[in-house]
């Protein structure tokens, strides 16, 4: 107990260069955890956007939706495949698609936006059943109506609701707003694929979802398919679909992060030794005393390393808290992968929570070493600079 | 007879500096009993420091043998004498050496954190230390907070905290004014004959040499022998 | 005398000053290796073309527009060429290993983009050899090939399969607007085939590139077009090249203001690393500088002492730092691509100087707090100081 008194209390004698050290970890561990955040975040956004019960099939060679290529004959067959779920109405659980990357020029700044839009039919909420309209309703199939995610409706004063859309020479009405729980899908305007196929000029569509019986039967599904030289199509699970699609921007994030978290921790670290190494300077009475009372050299390398610990511990918490507040900040941009735009956000996790701190932990740990070391191995009499005499 | 509390054998220390060798403590055997309060004096550069750390094996010597309340220290390891030195010795520095961020109490508590003793054992037994060097009103009380008497009350206080077997006292009140001097030597004197302590006290004042029993002087690492 | 005083002050403790150039250099690392990855992204938009407009549909980058636009386009005054190209996505081996393949007219691909630097004799084989196709030497060291070399080909928006003869391999003036690794083939045999594969996308481009004529003001070729298109079948958007491509980084906008952002943390880690050292210094020569006050130096003086060194050391520091940043940039360019490309980020004059700069700034406002409570302390406190 005294231990913890005395450490702590000597942090606080020296409380300036004490504050500068931990804010300087603190800093660090708030950018880690920061990094940590939005990567993660969008890899929750991309990973919940799409339902694993469901196959998302692209013409065969096709990376993305907006290279794909399906024709309505094709759709037709594929659709009336086994193990893909009817509805009450004897409808198939099956939607077809076109997705585009609309470019709009926003009304505030002029500047361009990219939009996804998406044309689609009402079946398309059976198929995705955690699509969900919150405001307004569904858009009437034959019209030009339009309903958006709430990161459009959020990020686009035009797009809300009531609102008009203009593009193609037509007016697009926002008649209701989705969400989406908190997928890619969100960053999405919903609207007649008809409608959609004629302003765009189509003859295909990008894509075709169906719902299957259960998660189990894809493999055997997808293989089925991709097999038949019929269809030229690839199959996938509608999750790890979407996951692809943002694999590059979340390792951009990630390994940018990361390297330069690394090499300045590095320049953290170096303050917390030049912080210690200056506070064994200033005790060296004060070790000598000590150890004349009895303490050994391992009490000394303690007190110390515990010391630098808690200076770790205090800068790891500080940074955690700073991170914290970005948590549930959303920002949007382009996906170089896809072109598309998506909004995701910062989400922060018990986990990162206790990373960031060990990190900070390690940090005082490594940077309070060797000035312990040397505390530690002081020679008594040196220490307390008695004369030789 | 009692065993002698510290009997030295052909102590020899010597230190090198540069290319010259330099013997402070030359060939010194003596023994002091318990019960004594002996005043070791002698000029600047005698060695009279080097022989208290010898005694308190904070120092080894470079031959000779060192026994010390019925151990032999010459050879001991570190740790080992740590321990032995929280049980057996108290020792009162000329700079008082109290911890800056801890409170008068909290100092004179520190040697009693080597041992086993309950909180509240701990607790009493400061506080019976405080009182008996009169400063049990200023226990919370901070170093920077006190007078340089008032600090080295509080540093005999944590020399005799743990009940060693013996006190060792470098230049006790060598940055004392005349009246706290005065007090402190008191205390010191009273610790060892009410309660018996045994107490070394290196010195240069003839003055504070006076209020000890017995007086050894100390030349180029020479003791010099009674009549 | 100051100015020694000065140096050796800051040599003084070695341990710390190495400590004290470590971390700055460290942190002026992460600052350049940031700016590198800003002005990265920023290249294209500053090197772009004055001269070449790009027209694309006005709904989506990802529509096609027709073949016969390049008439009327060409007929616009002011428009001195007529340069067209598709996205030709090509799969190699597997999705992982792909690369930029474009399909463009060649007739008009090297006036237009003067950047291209390819042997003469590679690039009246490649003229005449529909079948064949040019590569940047990047994409040529990436996979080992040469010319003469048959590189076959999966077809994605141009379904089949392809073997492509190499005639050339390219080098680029200007790598930001004209990549080092990317494949062109003649856009009429990627559209002749098409006519079998996918009629309905036959004779259609993804994107115009006019060439305007010397003195001609683009934005009234810019408006020309447009409105040449305005109420046809699929409406143009045209742009001059710089803000095509500035168009699109700004649409990146949020994670490139959190990369400037974060470039502002670290030199505040910096400073704090700095301040640190610098109080501690000052601290532990008050008693000194009590002393220097009774000999009769002025509290300016002290002031410069303090300041000097601080700049010195933050000067240091930077140098440090700029010394790792090359090796450095080439290992972050290997990371951030995840081995795709070959080369390394570009450390511009610009990059130096930024850094160097920040870094004096950093210096200066280090010392600031630590300069004002010494020339605030009067010479008997300063004596007094048992540091």
């Amino acid at each position: 107990m005294l231990w913890s008194v005395y450490s702590l209390r000597n942090l606080w004698a020296r409380r300036v260069t004490t504050l500068l050290t931990l804010s300087g970890l603190g800093l660090v561990v708030f950018v880690f955890v920061a990094i940590l955040m939005l990567a993660h975040g969008l890899e929750r956004t991309m990973g919940r956007t799409g339902d694993p019960a469901n196959a998302i099939l692209l013409s065969k060679g096709a990376l993305s939706e907006i290279e794909s290529s399906l024709s309505r004959d094709q759709t037709g067959v594929l659709a009336a495949q086994p193990d893909v779920v009817t509805l009450e109405d004897h409808q198939v659980a099956a939607v077809r698609e076109i997705a585009l990357q609309l470019t709009l020029r926003k009304q505030d700044r002029g500047s361009l936006a990219s939009l996804s839009v998406r044309g689609s039919s009402p079946v398309a909420f059976a198929v995705r059943p955690r699509v969900r309209i919150v405001r307004g309703r569904a858009w009437q199939p034959g019209t030009t109506e339009v309903i958006v995610g709430s990161q459009v409706a959020r990020q686009f004063p035009e797009a809300r609701l009531a609102e008009t859309l203009r593009f193609g020479r037509r007016e697009w009405t926002v008649v209701g707003i989705f969400e989406a729980e908190g997928s890619g899908f969100d960053s999405e305007v919903w609207g007649d694929v008809d409608q959609m196929m004629t302003t765009f000029h189509r003859t295909a569509f990008s894509s075709m979802t169906l719902r299957l019986a259960d998660t189990e039967v894809l493999p055997a599904f997808k293989a089925r398919l991709e097999r038949d030289p019929r269809f030229k199509v690839s199959v996938k699970r509608e999750p790890e679909y979407y996951e692809g699609k943002a694999e590059g921007l979340a390792r951009l994030i990630r390994v940018t992060g990361l390297f330069l978290t690394v090499v300045f921790s590095v320049g953290a670290i170096l303050g917390a030794t030049m912080t210690m190494s200056a506070s064994v300077a200033h005790r060296t009475t004060e070790i000598g005393t000590l150890r004349t009372l009895g303490f050994t050299r391992g009490h000394i390398l303690q007190a110390f390393m515990l010391e630098s610990i808690l200076l770790g511990l205090a800068g790891g918490l500080l940074g955690v808290a700073g991170a914290a507040l970005l948590n549930r900040v959303t920002i949007s941009t382009v996906n170089w992968d896809t072109g598309a735009e998506l909004a995701f956000g910062f989400h922060l996790t018990p986990g990162m929570v206790g990373e960031g701190v060990l990190f900070a932990v390690f940090m005082g740990l490594i940077g309070g070493l060797v000035p312990a070391a040397r505390a530690a191995r002081l020679d008594i009499v040196q220490a307390l600079g008695e004369r030789t005499a | 007879m009692v065993d002698p509390v510290v009997s030295l054998h052909n102590v020899t220390k010597t230190y090198i500096r540069g290319d010259t060798e330099v013997s402070v403590i030359r060939d010194l055997s003596f023994v002091i009993p318990a019960g004594t309060f002996l005043a070791i004096m002698g000029p600047s550069g005698s060695g009279k420091s080097t022989l208290l750390n010898v005694m308190a094996g904070i120092d080894r010597p470079t031959s000779g043998s060192v026994v010390v309340a019925g151990t032999r220290l010459d050879h001991m390891s570190e740790g080992a004498m740590a321990r032995w030195r929280a049980r057996h010795i108290g020792y009162v520095f000329q700079t008082y050496n109290l911890i800056p961020v801890l409170t008068a109490a909290e100092n004179v508590e520190l040697p009693l954190a080597l041992t086993h003793l309950s909180r509240r054992e701990r607790a009493e037994h400061v506080k019976t230390a405080l009182r008996l060097v009169g400063l049990a009103d200023r226990m919370d009380h901070y170093p920077r907070q006190l007078s340089g008497g008032q600090e080295q009350r509080v540093g005999v206080a944590r020399a005799i905290v743990s009940d060693p077997t013996m006190i060792l006292a470098d230049e006790p009140t060598g940055n004392l004014d005349r009246e706290s001097a005065d007090d402190i030597l008191t205390l010191l004197a009273r610790l060892n004959r009410e309660l018996g302590k045994t107490i070394v006290m290196v010195t240069h004042d003839p003055r504070a040499a006076e209020r000890a029993q017995m007086i050894r002087h100390l030349e180029k690492g020479l003791l010099e022998m009674p009549p | 005398m100051l100015v020694r005083l000065m140096l050796r002050n800051t040599v003084r403790r070695p341990v710390r000053l190495a400590l004290t150039i470590g971390g700055l250099a460290m942190v002026v690392l992460a600052f350049g290796l940031l700016r590198l990855t800003l002005d990265e992204w920023h290249s294209g938009a500053k090197a772009a073309a004055n001269n070449r407009l790009i027209t694309v549909h006005a709904m989506s980058d990802s529509l096609q527009l027709p073949l016969a636009y390049r008439e009327r386009i060409a007929l616009i005054p002011g428009v001195q060429l007529v340069h067209y190209g598709n996205v030709f996505g090509v799969e190699y081996r597997d999705a992982k290993e792909s690369f930029g393949a474009f399909a463009e007219h060649m007739g008009t691909f090297f006036e237009t983009y003067p950047e291209i630097l390819l042997n003469e004799g590679d690039r009246l084989a490649f003229l005449k050899d529909r079948g064949g196709c040019i590569i940047g030497w990047k994409l040529a060291a990436r996979f080992g090939w040469k010319v003469g070399d048959v590189i076959p080909l999966k077809g994605t928006t141009h379904p089949g399969n392809w073997e492509l003869v190499v005639r050339g391999i390219f080098h680029s003036s200007n790598p930001a607007i004209m990549g080092e690794g990317e494949l062109y083939v003649h856009w009429q045999f990627a559209n002749e085939r098409l006519k079998s594969t996918a009629p309905d996308r036959v004779d259609q481009v993804g994107w115009y590139v006019a060439t305007t004529a010397p003195g001609m003001n683009p934005r009234n070729v810019v408006e020309a077009i447009d409105a040449t298109f305005a109420n046809s079948f699929a409406e143009t958007r045209t742009e001059r090249e710089q803000a095509y491509i500035a168009g699109w980084v700004a649409r990146s906008g949020a994670l490139l203001e959190a990369l400037d952002w974060l470039s502002g943390v670290m030199n505040g880690i910096a400073a704090l690393v700095l301040v640190n050292a610098l109080a501690m210094a000052v601290r532990e020569r008050t008693r000194e500088y009590g002393v220097m006050k009774t000999l009769g130096f002025q509290p300016r003086h002290l002031v410069t002492l303090v300041l000097g060194e601080s700049l010195l050391v933050a000067l240091g520091g930077a140098v440090a730092g700029l010394g790792l940043l090359y090796p450095a940039a080439r290992l972050y360019a290997v990371m951030v691509a995840g081995g795709k490309t070959v080369g390394t980020y570009e450390i511009t004059a610009e990059t130096i100087w930024l850094c160097l700069g920040a870094m004096v700034l950093v210096g200066a406002l280090a010392a600031l707090w630590p300069a004002v409570r010494l020339s605030r302390m009067t010479t008997l406190e300063g004596l007094r100081h048992r540091g």
